[in-house]
């Protein structure tokens, strides 16, 4: 077997998984267009204006959300790595990891639930940055960054 | 080496179960929290002081445990076992550990009112509190560097949460994200640090350093790495300890922090970090010629500093933040005592005078924040000193306690905050550092002067608007009171902390 | 357990802790419980449990003290001195102060009438107080007030007389401002507390120079530290002070005396005294007249080696004593207010025993000490009865013929009155008496020692002075008991409002309608109860009444010791000296050991032939009638129309001594302090140290403080330039 056979299947199933996300959230999406989202780059950045530009707070936390996943795969990786070895060894470190990562994955379930529960993954208008700023862009070297105001948190506060 | 032949290490669940039992009442608060959202307070409120006093049953319980030299897995390096695990099961980390249970116990039942006030999500401040003194109780007892690590974090991630949880509240925003940028640039000092000494020795166990320093020969390269190893690390653990200059979010944070948040921080953090520190200098006593200079200058900028520039202050919780700054040189100076006396004949300074200080400071400053915190209504913090102005009149019993709290702080006799001044004095005087003891006094006669300001503005009568003081609860009560009893108890404290810790 | 010096003595002798710690018992009692019992007995129950664990401490101490009088009395004149040691106080390698207690004659004179009349006076002050809202801190205090007398005069170093001299001056600070709530009473207290402070400093410099020059004569001492013990000190203080010489033997008696004469009430610090007459009438029966401020002539005769040692020093006393006499009767002579009249009278008293000291008849100042007890006390609590019978008004004025309403009181005070004037056989008349004989016999031997006033001179003025004193007494006494008209009734009628107002200024003491509280009452006078309302201030209609038998059975008991007391002490000393009849001095002889001159050749001092010594005391009888006379005419029929003359007014002012004292000390001294305080205080302290320091700190402060701006970037660059700093310093370390 070509050794970089298992490679091509993998960068095959990424394409289709990732076709299929984009296709699938076209097709199931709602679809609003605004001025501001149909712009290019359409990522809450604005095209026009400083570059020194104030992100929403909404971006840092999903990227730190999405850290925490890759956190996760990259202990589940190097752990499944010797799992195998120690399995078929019969060693009790078998038993002894699993339930060990069986711990820590349950904590960070329970982690998820409250973030999903908490809202934090909930991505309203109020976070994105103001449609008006699209059109007045001279505005923006003053710094007019809307911070956040209204809150989405359905739990706490 | 084979990774299938690898045998599980024994889990000395007795020593972990404190660690255990908070974690899990962190846990169980956020479910609860989860499950009914903002309608169980008080459940929340029970299961934490649950889990604490079980945690603290569980220290208690295990108080006369043949004392383990450490445990867990062992980590060797290129010369062989190390002799060390990853967990040190001794006194001092009994006594910190009880510490930060105690801390966080006096947090859960004063910070009610207050958040109620402030309507601060119960689910939310409970949890993290106790993942912080859980992190903090990590720090505490633990000798692998990375392990160390792990617990300074849980301790920070959870502390730049908590202070940004006013989040109407613009300060506390900014508090929390100066905080959490400026403990991720220490961090790295730190983490750098970490693994310079662990080219240096090849492991992250502390044992490693002296292993390193007792050999015949020691590869002067490796020597060398670890210097500067050991200089990250001490410039991590400055920042977390507050030291000039690396203090600077102090006064911002504790400002612009809800005030039990910066109450809590304030003590918890720093008994932690001190605990921390204290056994990683121990371990690296090889290299103390080194690091004595450098803390005992870092303690005199420390003290002077932090005292000159609350003077100035307006804010009692930004006093407060120097104040601790200053005392964080008070305890610097004992350090430099203890270290200073280990090579000294017919003298031995253990770790009591660190640890009596350590609790009489938790005390004190929770006391002081506890009654602080009174001062908060809906809209605003409260905490100016002319927002202090007729507490007198309008809340006598927290007044009280504040001026009990400050003459301790000042090192008025007989509080706890004297003596464990006193303590300092004396063992700086007996390690021959008789210079830095007298920047020790002149500095605590300093510091009275701020102290008696807020003391000053409790008694004044209010000039424009008086503030709205927030009823005596019973945990504020109970709170002021065991602080107030405490301070005054610890003196009885002293000699079996002698006993326990006398070097 | 307290230990006797001398195994010899009769181990009873140890029973003199009990005399100091039943009244200390009692003070805790009643400061412990006392708010509690009449809490749970209700006020009228409670409050006669109170009164009488009030009294049966110090009548116990009284029993005690009596006990101690027979063992001592037991022993040859010469051994009747034992110090019972309990423990060390203070034991440092250079002194050495126990706690240890000296019974003598001396100081069981004391001890018997500071418990005997003090527990009289307690007893009266049960009924006196009874309606009092503070009754139990009355008794606190008074109960104190014994213990720390009883310190006083029993400890054996001056440490612990220091100890009791501060102690009732506290007592007597406390119960001066007992009614603390009206103004005058708190400045009053105070007064009594500041003038006494420069006493004490007296007092204190004295006590410190005896140690230092104790201390450094020590091959005298043969090793012994205790250097303010008196059994180490009286007997080896002639030649101690003597080797000194120099300023030492005329400094020790005089810095002692400065504090006897701030205790004491002498000119010039007599000035509390009257002002103390503040506090209620069983105080000043009790301290300030009777025991506390007899103290200082206690000082000066257990320290009499000191003073007489200096010729000056006993000059001093002897004048100072001798003016303060005829200064304050003069005064006396001003005054309106009966307990004010008695105030002075007391001063003038204490100044009589001042001159006895000062010319070295020191026995027979103690003995005037003790009749003074008696009879003053008796006028005093008379005084209060009458107070207390004409609803606290103290105005002569507005007294008169309160015969035939106060028998008691009126015979019991008949009796004092007689007494002070020097009649024979009534107690005074022994005791001064033998005062101005002592003094013209001095005469001689003062004479050849240099004294540039003639003994003779003071004893003119005493005479002069007892000439005063009947007139001003029997003055007091016509217009309160005699002079036909009862002036009160020219009153006008109270208005109810007021005299509301006015008693919530002074205290509800006034409300004495509940008469069940005196100790011997067991009834509830309905009959006072129903009168009450209009009984509270005096009026045209005001009724006085004879007291409650608590208040009256004490002045009766002094009644007969202030008539029978002084001849039995004295066996009738001068007089019969003269007829050629040997008695027994009683009191003389008692006190020999204590009081006699050591010093001084006291059988070449005091020589006067027999037919002297008769005319001596017919003038002084003579003085005492002629005193009596003069008054009880002027005042036979009321107020005469030239009452009020100028001269009176000016003698009633103190002479414009007080007016004086205060525009120099408090006026002057205000504006020079006031002027020290500007200029150096805020000038010099407040510029260079108290605001220079703090300034140079805070501006310090200030700076650091602007590297404090807010910006994360300008925080991290701290942190980066202090790592930086470490990490050079290490590599700079590590390559050396």
């Amino acid at each position: 077997m070509n050794p970089y056979l298992p490679i091509i299947i993998l960068i095959a199933i990424a394409a289709v998984i990732s076709t299929v996300m984009v296709v699938g959230s076209w097709l199931l999406g709602p679809k609003k267009t605004t001025p501001y989202k149909s712009a290019p780059f359409e990522c809450g950045v604005t095209p026009l204006g400083s570059a020194r530009e104030r992100f929403p707070i909404k971006f840092y936390l999903t990227a730190m959300l999405f850290i925490l996943f890759d956190i996760e795969v990259v202990f589940l990786w190097s752990w499944m790595a010797v799992f195998k070895d120690w399995v078929d060894a019969g060693s009790p470190m078998a038993a002894y990891s699993f339930w060990a990562v069986m711990v820590y994955m349950f904590l960070w379930f329970l982690g998820d639930l409250y973030v999903i529960r908490s809202g934090a993954l909930g991505w309203e208008e109020s976070t994105t940055l103001n449609p008006e700023k699209l059109k007045n862009t001279t505005e923006f070297e003053d710094e007019t960054v809307v911070m956040v105001e209204s809150q989405p948190a359905k739990v706490g506060i | 080496m084979n990774s299938a032949l690898a045998q599980p290490a024994p889990i000395p669940w007795e020593a972990l179960l404190p660690l255990i039992a908070v974690a899990t009442t962190g846990v169980v608060a956020m479910l609860i929290e989860m499950i009914w959202p903002r309608r169980s307070n008080d459940v929340i409120v029970w299961v934490c002081i649950v889990g604490l006093a079980a945690a603290a049953g569980c220290v208690v319980y295990h108080w006369n445990l043949p004392a383990l030299e450490s445990f867990g897995p062992r980590f060797d390096n290129a010369q062989g076992s190390v002799g060390g695990g990853l967990f040190l099961h001794d006194r001092f980390g009994q006594i910190i550990q009880l510490t930060l249970i105690a801390t966080a116990f006096l947090t859960v039942i004063f910070s009610e009112g207050y958040l109620r006030e402030k309507r601060l999500a119960f689910g939310e401040f409970y949890p993290l509190v106790m993942w912080a003194a859980m992190g903090g109780m990590i720090m505490a007892t633990s000798r692998d560097l990375l392990i160390v690590f792990l617990g300074l974090e849980t301790l920070s991630i959870a502390l730049y949460v908590l202070a940004g949880l006013s989040q109407k509240d613009k300060r506390s925003q900014e508090s929390a994200l100066k905080y959490f940028l400026l403990g991720a640039f220490a961090s790295g000092f730190m983490l750098y640090g970490i693994s310079l000494i662990y080219g240096a020795t090849g492991t992250t166990n502390v044992a490693g350093i002296p292993a390193l320093f007792s050999l015949e020969l020691p590869d002067p390269t490796a020597v060398n790495v670890a210097y500067a190893g050991m200089g990250l690390i001490l410039v991590g653990f400055a920042f977390k300890v507050a030291l000039v200059p690396f203090h600077m979010w102090t006064p911002d944070v504790y400002q612009g922090a809800p005030t039990v948040v910066t109450g809590f921080m304030a003590a918890a953090s720093k008994v932690a970090a001190f605990a921390a520190l204290i056994r990683f200098l121990d371990a690296s006593m090889a290299m103390k010629d080194v690091w004595i200079p450098i803390l005992t200058v870092l303690a005199v900028i420390t003290m002077t500093v932090g005292n000159l520039i609350a003077l100035a202050q307006k804010d009692a919780k930004r006093i407060l933040g120097y104040s601790s700054i200053a005392q964080a040189g008070y305890i610097l100076v004992a350090i430099v005592a203890w270290a200073k006396a280990k090579g000294m004949p017919n003298l031995t300074i253990g770790y009591e005078t660190v640890a009596f200080y350590l609790i009489a400071y938790t005390v004190m400053t929770l006391g002081a924040f506890a009654v602080l915190s009174s001062a908060a209504s809906k809209g605003k913090e409260g905490t100016l000193l002319e927002d202090l102005y007729g507490m007198w009149r309008r809340a006598p019993f927290p007044a009280a306690m504040m001026i009990v709290f400050m003459a301790s702080l000042a090192g008025v006799p007989p509080t706890g905050g004297f003596f464990g001044k006193l303590f300092i004095f004396f063992d700086a005087v007996n390690a021959n550092l008789v210079w830095l003891a007298l920047i020790l006094a002149v500095n605590s006669v300093i510091s009275v002067a701020y102290y008696l300001k807020i003391v000053q503005a409790t008694l004044r009568d209010p000039e424009v608007h008086p503030t709205k003081f927030a009823p005596v609860n019973v945990g504020l009560f109970a709170t002021c009171f065991l602080c107030a009893i405490g301070l005054f108890a610890i003196v009885l404290f002293i000699d079996p902390l002698k006993s326990w810790l006398g070097g | 357990m307290p230990e006797l010096m001398d195994p010899s003595m009769p181990s009873g002798l140890n029973l003199v802790w009990l005399v100091l710690l039943l009244p200390l018992a009692g003070f805790l009692f009643q400061a412990a419980f006392g708010k509690a019992i009449e809490r749970a007995f209700g006020k009228s129950t409670g409050r006669r449990i109170l009164g009488f664990m009030a009294v049966l401490p110090i009548a116990a101490a009284f029993v005690i003290g009596c006990i101690l009088v027979s063992h001592i009395a037991n022993q040859p004149e010469n051994a009747r001195v034992a110090i019972s040691t309990w423990f060390d106080w203070i034991n440092l390698q250079s002194i050495h102060i126990p706690f240890e207690l000296r019974v003598d004659p001396l100081s069981l004179t004391m001890v018997l009438i500071i418990t005997g009349i003090g527990a009289l006076i307690h007893l009266y002050a049960t009924g006196y107080m009874a309606d009092d809202k503070d009754y139990p801190r009355f008794f606190t205090y008074l109960n104190l007030f014994i213990a720390f007398m009883l310190m006083l005069v029993l400890g054996n170093n001056l440490a612990l007389v220091f100890i009791g001299w501060e102690g009732v001056g506290l007592c007597s600070y406390l119960l001066i401002g007992f009614w603390y709530e009206d103004i005058e009473n708190a400045k009053a207290a105070n007064k009594a507390f500041i003038v006494n402070r420069i006493g004490d400093w007296g007092m204190a410099l004295g006590m410190f120079l005896i140690a230092v020059v104790f201390a450094s004569s020590q091959t005298l001492l043969g090793g012994e530290t205790r250097y303010l013990s008196f059994d180490v000190i009286l007997p080896l203080a002639q030649q101690v002070v003597g080797e000194w010489g120099g300023a030492v033997v005329w400094a020790i008696p005089l810095l002692l005396f400065i504090g006897a004469v701030g205790k004491s009430a002498q000119f010039p610090l007599y000035l509390w005294l009257p002002d103390a007459m503040a506090g209620p009438t069983p105080v000043s029966a009790l301290i300030h007249a009777a025991t506390m401020v007899t103290a200082g002539v206690y000082l000066v005769t257990r320290c009499h080696v000191f003073f007489e040692m200096s010729a000056f020093a006993m000059g001093t006393v002897a004048v100072i004593g001798c003016f303060t006499a005829i200064f304050a009767a003069t005064i006396a002579w001003g005054q309106y207010d009966i307990k004010k009249v008695l105030a002075y009278s007391t001063v003038s008293q204490l100044g009589f025993m001042f001159l006895a000291c000062g010319v070295g008849a020191f026995s027979t100042g103690m003995f005037h000490v003790t009749t003074h007890a008696f009879f003053k006390a008796l006028l005093f609590l008379g005084a209060g009865a009458v107070i207390y019978a004409m609803a606290h008004n103290q105005d002569l004025r507005n007294y008169g013929g309160l015969r035939k309403y106060m028998k008691i009181t009126y015979g019991s005070m008949l009796m004092g009155w007689l007494a002070i004037c020097g009649i024979p056989i009534w107690a005074g008349f022994w005791s001064k008496d033998d005062i101005l004989g002592k003094v013209f016999a001095s005469n001689e031997y003062w004479h050849s020692q240099g004294w540039a006033i003639n003994p003779v001179i003071l004893w003119a003025i005493g005479l002069a002075t007892a000439v005063l004193t009947a007139a001003y007494m029997t003055r007091m006494f016509w217009l309160t008991f005699f002079s036909g008209e009862e002036r009160w009734r020219n009153l006008p009628e109270p208005a109810h409002v007021h005299h509301h107002a006015q008693h919530h200024e002074h205290d509800d003491h006034h409300d004495h309608g509940h008469d069940e509280h005196g100790f011997f009452i067991e009834y509830v006078d309905e009959h006072e109860d129903g009168q009450d309302h209009d009984h509270h201030d005096l009026g045209p209609s005001h009724e006085p009444n004879e007291v409650k038998p608590a208040m009256w059975f004490p002045l009766v008991v002094l009644a007969v010791l202030s008539t029978f007391g002084g001849l039995i002490l004295s066996g009738g000393y001068p007089v019969t000296e003269v007829f050629g009849a040997h008695t027994t001095n009683l009191f003389k002889e008692w006190n020999a050991v204590s009081a006699q001159p050591t010093v001084l050749p006291a059988k070449e001092m005091f020589k006067v032939s027999h037919s002297t010594e008769a005319v001596l005391i017919l003038l002084s009888i003579a003085a005492g009638l002629l005193g009596i006379l003069w008054n009880r005419a002027r005042y036979k029929k009321g107020i005469p129309q030239n009452e009020d003359t100028k001269l009176r007014r000016l003698a009633g002012s103190q002479w414009g001594y007080d007016n004086a004292m205060v525009k120099t000390f408090v006026d002057i001294g205000g504006k020079f302090s006031d002027a020290f305080y500007k200029i150096f205080d805020k000038g010099v302290i407040d510029t260079l140290f108290v605001n220079g320091i703090p300034w140079v700190v805070a501006s310090t402060g200030k700076l650091i403080r602007k590297t404090q701006s807010g910006f994360v970037r300008a925080y991290a660059m701290a942190i980066l330039i202090g790592a930086l700093a470490i990490a050079s310093y290490i590599f700079y370390s590590i390559s050396r």
